[in-house]
Protein backbone atom coordinates (compact mmCIF):
# COMPACT_ATOMS: atom_id res chain seq x y z
CA UNK A 1 0.00 0.00 0.00
CA UNK A 2 1.42 3.29 0.80
CA UNK A 3 4.41 2.29 2.77
CA UNK A 4 8.37 1.84 2.91
CA UNK A 5 9.94 0.00 4.97
CA UNK A 6 13.27 1.52 5.80
CA UNK A 7 15.84 -0.57 7.44
CA UNK A 8 17.04 0.23 10.52
CA UNK A 9 20.36 1.85 9.89
CA UNK A 10 18.69 4.61 8.06
CA UNK A 11 17.64 7.92 10.40
CA UNK A 12 14.49 8.75 11.76
CA UNK A 13 11.96 11.07 9.32
CA UNK A 14 8.36 12.30 9.54
CA UNK A 15 6.55 9.84 8.61
CA UNK A 16 8.05 6.98 10.03
CA UNK A 17 5.64 4.51 12.50
CA UNK A 18 6.77 3.00 15.49
CA UNK A 19 4.83 0.29 17.58
CA UNK A 20 5.22 -0.12 21.10
CA UNK A 21 5.87 3.52 21.97
CA UNK A 22 4.99 4.77 25.53
CA UNK A 23 2.06 7.06 25.76
CA UNK A 24 1.75 8.63 28.95
CA UNK A 25 -1.65 9.46 30.47
CA UNK A 26 -1.99 11.62 33.51
CA UNK A 27 -4.63 12.58 35.88
CA UNK A 28 -4.61 16.66 37.43
CA UNK A 29 -7.22 15.58 40.24
CA UNK A 30 -5.27 12.45 41.56
CA UNK A 31 -1.55 12.64 40.86
CA UNK A 32 0.23 10.02 42.96
CA UNK A 33 3.27 11.01 44.21
CA UNK A 34 6.28 8.62 45.21
CA UNK A 35 9.01 9.54 47.93
CA UNK A 36 10.93 7.62 50.95
CA UNK A 37 7.60 8.38 52.82
CA UNK A 38 5.35 6.34 51.13
CA UNK A 39 2.57 7.08 48.23
CA UNK A 40 0.63 10.06 48.27
CA UNK A 41 -2.34 11.66 46.06
CA UNK A 42 -2.67 15.12 46.11
CA UNK A 43 -4.30 17.38 43.06
CA UNK A 44 -1.91 19.32 40.28
CA UNK A 45 -2.57 22.91 42.24
CA UNK A 46 -0.83 22.08 45.34
CA UNK A 47 2.25 20.73 43.48
CA UNK A 48 1.95 23.69 40.77
CA UNK A 49 1.57 25.75 44.02
CA UNK A 50 4.77 24.13 46.09
CA UNK A 51 6.72 25.05 42.60
CA UNK A 52 8.89 21.72 43.28
CA UNK A 53 9.72 18.90 41.00
CA UNK A 54 8.14 15.91 42.64
CA UNK A 55 8.26 11.58 41.35
CA UNK A 56 5.02 10.52 40.13
CA UNK A 57 3.13 7.38 39.31
CA UNK A 58 1.46 7.71 36.12
CA UNK A 59 -0.16 4.87 33.83
CA UNK A 60 1.76 3.96 30.65
CA UNK A 61 0.62 2.07 27.79
CA UNK A 62 2.62 0.75 24.29
CA UNK A 63 0.99 2.36 21.55
CA UNK A 64 1.60 2.74 17.87
CA UNK A 65 2.75 5.86 16.87
CA UNK A 66 4.08 7.96 13.58
CA UNK A 67 6.64 10.91 14.22
CA UNK A 68 5.10 14.42 13.55
CA UNK A 69 8.59 15.90 13.98
CA UNK A 70 10.05 17.41 11.03
CA UNK A 71 12.90 15.99 9.19
CA UNK A 72 15.44 18.67 9.93
CA UNK A 73 14.41 18.34 13.97
CA UNK A 74 14.19 14.74 14.07
CA UNK A 75 18.49 15.02 12.95
CA UNK A 76 19.13 17.45 16.28
CA UNK A 77 16.64 17.55 18.85
CA UNK A 78 16.41 16.71 22.25
CA UNK A 79 13.02 15.09 21.87
CA UNK A 80 10.98 13.36 18.94
CA UNK A 81 7.18 14.55 19.09
CA UNK A 82 5.10 11.20 17.67
CA UNK A 83 1.01 11.12 17.44
CA UNK A 84 -0.55 7.98 18.53
CA UNK A 85 -2.01 5.61 15.41
CA UNK A 86 -5.55 3.56 16.66
CA UNK A 87 -7.91 2.29 14.81
CA UNK A 88 -9.76 3.83 12.34
CA UNK A 89 -13.23 2.90 14.21
CA UNK A 90 -12.03 4.47 17.78
CA UNK A 91 -10.59 7.54 15.70
CA UNK A 92 -13.25 8.82 13.94
CA UNK A 93 -16.33 8.22 15.44
CA UNK A 94 -18.44 8.19 12.07
CA UNK A 95 -17.07 4.81 10.96
CA UNK A 96 -18.28 2.77 13.68
CA UNK A 97 -21.08 1.52 11.84
CA UNK A 98 -19.41 1.73 7.94
CA UNK A 99 -18.93 -1.59 6.23
CA UNK A 100 -19.46 -0.73 2.73
CA UNK A 101 -16.66 0.07 0.41
CA UNK A 102 -18.90 3.14 -1.14
CA UNK A 103 -19.68 4.42 2.30
CA UNK A 104 -15.30 3.76 3.39
CA UNK A 105 -14.69 5.53 0.16
CA UNK A 106 -16.60 8.64 0.97
CA UNK A 107 -14.82 8.99 4.72
CA UNK A 108 -11.46 8.02 3.96
CA UNK A 109 -11.28 10.86 0.66
CA UNK A 110 -12.80 13.41 3.03
CA UNK A 111 -9.22 13.96 4.77
CA UNK A 112 -8.01 15.21 1.49
CA UNK A 113 -10.83 17.80 1.11
CA UNK A 114 -11.64 18.75 4.72
CA UNK A 115 -9.83 19.91 8.00
CA UNK A 116 -9.79 16.52 9.61
CA UNK A 117 -8.41 15.50 13.18
CA UNK A 118 -6.93 12.16 11.87
CA UNK A 119 -4.95 10.89 8.64
CA UNK A 120 -6.17 7.67 7.35
CA UNK A 121 -3.31 4.61 7.33
CA UNK A 122 -4.81 1.24 5.73
CA UNK A 123 -4.35 -2.00 6.67
CA UNK A 124 -1.01 -3.79 5.66
CA UNK A 125 -0.08 -6.29 7.50
CA UNK A 126 3.99 -5.90 6.77
CA UNK A 127 3.88 -2.61 9.22
CA UNK A 128 1.49 -4.26 11.75
CA UNK A 129 -1.85 -3.08 11.21
CA UNK A 130 -4.65 -5.75 10.10
CA UNK A 131 -7.03 -3.30 9.98
CA UNK A 132 -8.23 0.48 9.01
CA UNK A 133 -6.34 2.50 11.22
CA UNK A 134 -6.06 6.72 11.72
CA UNK A 135 -3.45 8.99 13.51
CA UNK A 136 -4.65 11.03 16.05
CA UNK A 137 -3.66 14.49 15.87
CA UNK A 138 -4.93 15.08 19.34
CA UNK A 139 -2.79 12.29 20.96
CA UNK A 140 0.96 13.24 20.70
CA UNK A 141 3.83 11.78 22.72
CA UNK A 142 7.42 12.60 23.34
CA UNK A 143 10.43 10.48 23.37
CA UNK A 144 13.86 11.49 23.77
CA UNK A 145 15.61 11.29 20.10
CA UNK A 146 18.93 9.56 20.74
CA UNK A 147 17.23 6.59 22.75
CA UNK A 148 14.62 6.32 20.04
CA UNK A 149 16.81 6.13 17.66
CA UNK A 150 18.38 2.92 19.41
CA UNK A 151 15.22 1.43 19.15
CA UNK A 152 15.13 1.81 15.53
CA UNK A 153 13.87 -2.03 15.31
CA UNK A 154 10.51 -0.54 16.83
CA UNK A 155 9.94 1.17 13.44
CA UNK A 156 7.70 -1.30 11.14
CA UNK A 157 7.15 1.13 8.56
CA UNK A 158 7.36 4.61 6.76
CA UNK A 159 4.84 6.66 4.63
CA UNK A 160 6.18 6.44 1.08
CA UNK A 161 6.61 9.65 -0.75
CA UNK A 162 3.19 10.74 -1.57
CA UNK A 163 1.82 9.53 1.83
CA UNK A 164 4.31 11.57 3.54
CA UNK A 165 3.38 14.83 1.20
CA UNK A 166 -0.41 14.18 2.22
CA UNK A 167 0.75 13.70 5.86
CA UNK A 168 2.99 17.09 6.31
CA UNK A 169 0.45 19.02 4.67
CA UNK A 170 -2.66 17.54 7.27
CA UNK A 171 -0.63 17.91 9.85
CA UNK A 172 0.10 21.24 9.49
CA UNK A 173 -3.17 22.10 8.38
CA UNK A 174 -4.46 20.55 11.64
CA UNK A 175 -1.75 22.42 13.97
CA UNK A 176 -2.57 25.92 12.05
CA UNK A 177 -6.70 25.43 12.36
CA UNK A 178 -8.29 28.39 13.77
CA UNK A 179 -11.26 28.63 16.15
CA UNK A 180 -14.57 29.97 14.12
CA UNK A 181 -18.49 30.02 13.99
CA UNK A 182 -19.39 28.97 10.66
CA UNK A 183 -22.65 30.01 10.82
CA UNK A 184 -21.83 33.89 11.33
CA UNK A 185 -22.79 34.38 7.81
CA UNK A 186 -26.17 32.68 7.76
CA UNK A 187 -29.48 34.55 7.44
CA UNK A 188 -31.98 34.33 9.59
CA UNK A 189 -33.89 32.02 7.56
CA UNK A 190 -30.31 29.69 7.33
CA UNK A 191 -29.93 30.61 10.94
CA UNK A 192 -32.91 28.81 11.73
CA UNK A 193 -32.35 26.41 9.16
CA UNK A 194 -28.90 25.65 11.58
CA UNK A 195 -30.36 25.85 14.79
CA UNK A 196 -32.12 22.75 14.43
CA UNK A 197 -29.07 20.32 13.81
CA UNK A 198 -27.28 22.72 16.70
CA UNK A 199 -29.71 23.82 19.02
CA UNK A 200 -26.73 25.63 21.19
CA UNK A 201 -26.24 27.99 18.55
CA UNK A 202 -25.94 31.59 19.71
CA UNK A 203 -26.59 33.95 17.18
CA UNK A 204 -24.75 36.83 16.36
CA UNK A 205 -26.12 40.61 17.34
CA UNK A 206 -26.62 41.15 13.48
CA UNK A 207 -28.45 37.61 13.04
CA UNK A 208 -30.95 38.56 15.72
CA UNK A 209 -34.78 39.49 14.61
CA UNK A 210 -35.04 42.98 13.98
CA UNK A 211 -31.22 44.03 12.94
CA UNK A 212 -30.33 45.34 9.93
CA UNK A 213 -26.43 45.14 8.39
CA UNK A 214 -24.29 46.11 10.91
CA UNK A 215 -25.66 45.42 14.06
CA UNK A 216 -27.61 48.57 13.69
CA UNK A 217 -31.64 48.32 15.03
CA UNK A 218 -34.03 49.36 12.57
CA UNK B 1 11.32 15.95 46.50
CA UNK B 2 13.73 16.51 44.18
CA UNK B 3 17.16 15.30 45.31
CA UNK B 4 19.13 16.13 42.63
CA UNK B 5 22.96 18.24 42.94
CA UNK B 6 24.84 19.85 40.68
CA UNK B 7 28.67 18.89 41.23
CA UNK B 8 31.07 20.33 38.74
CA UNK B 9 34.06 17.82 39.06
CA UNK B 10 35.94 19.42 36.10
CA UNK B 11 36.67 22.62 37.92
CA UNK B 12 40.10 24.10 38.07
CA UNK B 13 40.36 27.54 38.12
CA UNK B 14 41.69 29.87 35.76
CA UNK B 15 42.44 32.44 37.30
CA UNK B 16 46.32 32.97 38.35
CA UNK B 17 46.93 33.79 42.15
CA UNK B 18 47.33 37.42 42.49
CA UNK B 19 51.22 38.78 43.24
CA UNK B 20 50.95 38.95 47.13
CA UNK B 21 52.07 41.74 48.80
CA UNK B 22 53.60 40.49 51.81
CA UNK B 23 53.53 36.50 53.54
CA UNK B 24 50.20 34.96 53.86
CA UNK B 25 49.58 32.15 56.07
CA UNK B 26 47.18 29.92 54.45
CA UNK B 27 48.20 26.42 56.20
CA UNK B 28 45.22 25.45 58.63
CA UNK B 29 47.77 24.13 61.39
CA UNK B 30 46.05 24.42 64.95
CA UNK B 31 46.81 26.63 67.12
CA UNK B 32 48.58 25.78 70.49
CA UNK B 33 46.56 25.25 72.84
CA UNK B 34 46.05 28.23 75.62
CA UNK B 35 45.01 28.07 79.31
CA UNK B 36 41.95 29.83 79.46
CA UNK B 37 42.67 32.89 81.22
CA UNK B 38 40.18 33.61 84.14
CA UNK B 39 40.07 37.02 84.06
CA UNK B 40 39.17 37.47 80.16
CA UNK B 41 35.96 34.74 81.10
CA UNK B 42 35.13 37.43 83.97
CA UNK B 43 34.81 40.25 81.29
CA UNK B 44 32.88 38.01 78.77
CA UNK B 45 30.77 36.97 81.32
CA UNK B 46 29.65 40.52 82.53
CA UNK B 47 29.12 41.54 79.26
CA UNK B 48 27.09 39.02 78.47
CA UNK B 49 25.03 39.78 81.57
CA UNK B 50 24.60 43.24 81.06
CA UNK B 51 23.37 42.96 77.56
CA UNK B 52 20.61 40.15 79.15
CA UNK B 53 19.05 42.72 81.60
CA UNK B 54 19.58 45.96 79.39
CA UNK B 55 16.03 47.36 79.05
CA UNK B 56 14.14 46.73 75.36
CA UNK B 57 14.68 49.17 73.05
CA UNK B 58 12.00 51.12 71.33
CA UNK B 59 13.05 50.76 68.12
CA UNK B 60 12.40 46.90 66.53
CA UNK B 61 15.58 45.58 65.36
CA UNK B 62 15.21 45.09 61.48
CA UNK B 63 17.69 42.08 60.95
CA UNK B 64 14.70 40.59 63.82
CA UNK B 65 11.69 41.17 61.53
CA UNK B 66 13.18 39.82 58.45
CA UNK B 67 15.06 36.50 60.47
CA UNK B 68 11.23 35.83 61.20
CA UNK B 69 10.24 36.49 57.93
CA UNK B 70 12.77 34.22 56.77
CA UNK B 71 11.79 31.42 59.55
CA UNK B 72 8.28 31.78 58.08
CA UNK B 73 9.24 31.06 54.71
CA UNK B 74 11.35 28.27 55.49
CA UNK B 75 8.80 26.26 57.82
CA UNK B 76 5.92 26.88 55.00
CA UNK B 77 8.29 25.20 52.51
CA UNK B 78 8.70 22.53 54.58
CA UNK B 79 5.18 22.13 55.22
CA UNK B 80 4.48 22.31 51.48
CA UNK B 81 6.58 19.47 51.01
CA UNK B 82 4.25 17.10 52.85
CA UNK B 83 1.42 16.94 50.09
CA UNK B 84 -1.71 15.30 50.04
CA UNK B 85 -2.95 12.26 51.88
CA UNK B 86 -0.72 8.78 52.22
CA UNK B 87 -2.33 6.04 50.54
CA UNK B 88 -1.14 2.12 50.18
CA UNK B 89 1.27 1.02 47.51
CA UNK B 90 -2.34 -0.80 45.90
CA UNK B 91 -4.32 2.00 46.08
CA UNK B 92 -1.51 4.19 44.15
CA UNK B 93 -1.79 1.82 41.23
CA UNK B 94 -5.50 1.31 41.58
CA UNK B 95 -5.48 4.95 40.49
CA UNK B 96 -2.93 4.89 37.66
CA UNK B 97 -5.36 2.11 35.90
CA UNK B 98 -8.51 3.98 36.17
CA UNK B 99 -6.47 7.55 35.20
CA UNK B 100 -5.32 5.44 31.69
CA UNK B 101 -9.55 3.63 31.58
CA UNK B 102 -10.59 7.29 31.77
CA UNK B 103 -8.14 8.83 29.60
CA UNK B 104 -8.93 6.25 26.55
CA UNK B 105 -12.78 6.24 27.68
CA UNK B 106 -12.83 9.66 26.99
CA UNK B 107 -11.25 10.02 23.89
CA UNK B 108 -13.94 7.48 22.56
CA UNK B 109 -16.44 9.96 23.98
CA UNK B 110 -15.15 12.69 22.23
CA UNK B 111 -14.84 11.05 18.69
CA UNK B 112 -18.65 9.82 19.05
CA UNK B 113 -19.63 13.79 19.95
CA UNK B 114 -17.64 14.62 17.33
CA UNK B 115 -19.33 12.51 14.69
CA UNK B 116 -21.96 13.24 15.99
CA UNK B 117 -21.56 17.02 14.38
CA UNK B 118 -20.96 17.91 10.52
CA UNK B 119 -21.78 16.57 7.39
CA UNK B 120 -22.60 13.16 7.53
CA UNK B 121 -20.26 12.13 4.75
CA UNK B 122 -21.18 8.12 4.84
CA UNK B 123 -24.66 9.38 3.34
CA UNK B 124 -23.02 11.78 1.16
CA UNK B 125 -23.30 10.95 -2.17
Amino acid sequence: MIYEFPDTSMRIRQGDIFLGLPRVDMSLNNVVIVSEAGERVAKWAEIAANGDPVNIIVPVRPVAAIVATQDCDAVRSRDITLCEIRSFRDVEGKSKDTTSAKSWKNLIIQHARINQKWFYLPPDDRVGFSEKMAVDFMVTLRVPRTELEELRDLRKGRLNPLAEEHFRERIGEFFRRYPYDEWYPLDQEELNAYMIEYPDTKPFPWQRAGVADGGVKK
Amino acid sequence: MNSTYTVDHSYKSQILDAPSTGFWHESHAEQPVKFPDLRHIAKVAGLALSLAVSPVTAIIDPWYGERRRRDAVVTMSIYKEVLGRFISRAEALRIARETLEQAERERLLFAEYEAARGIQWENHP
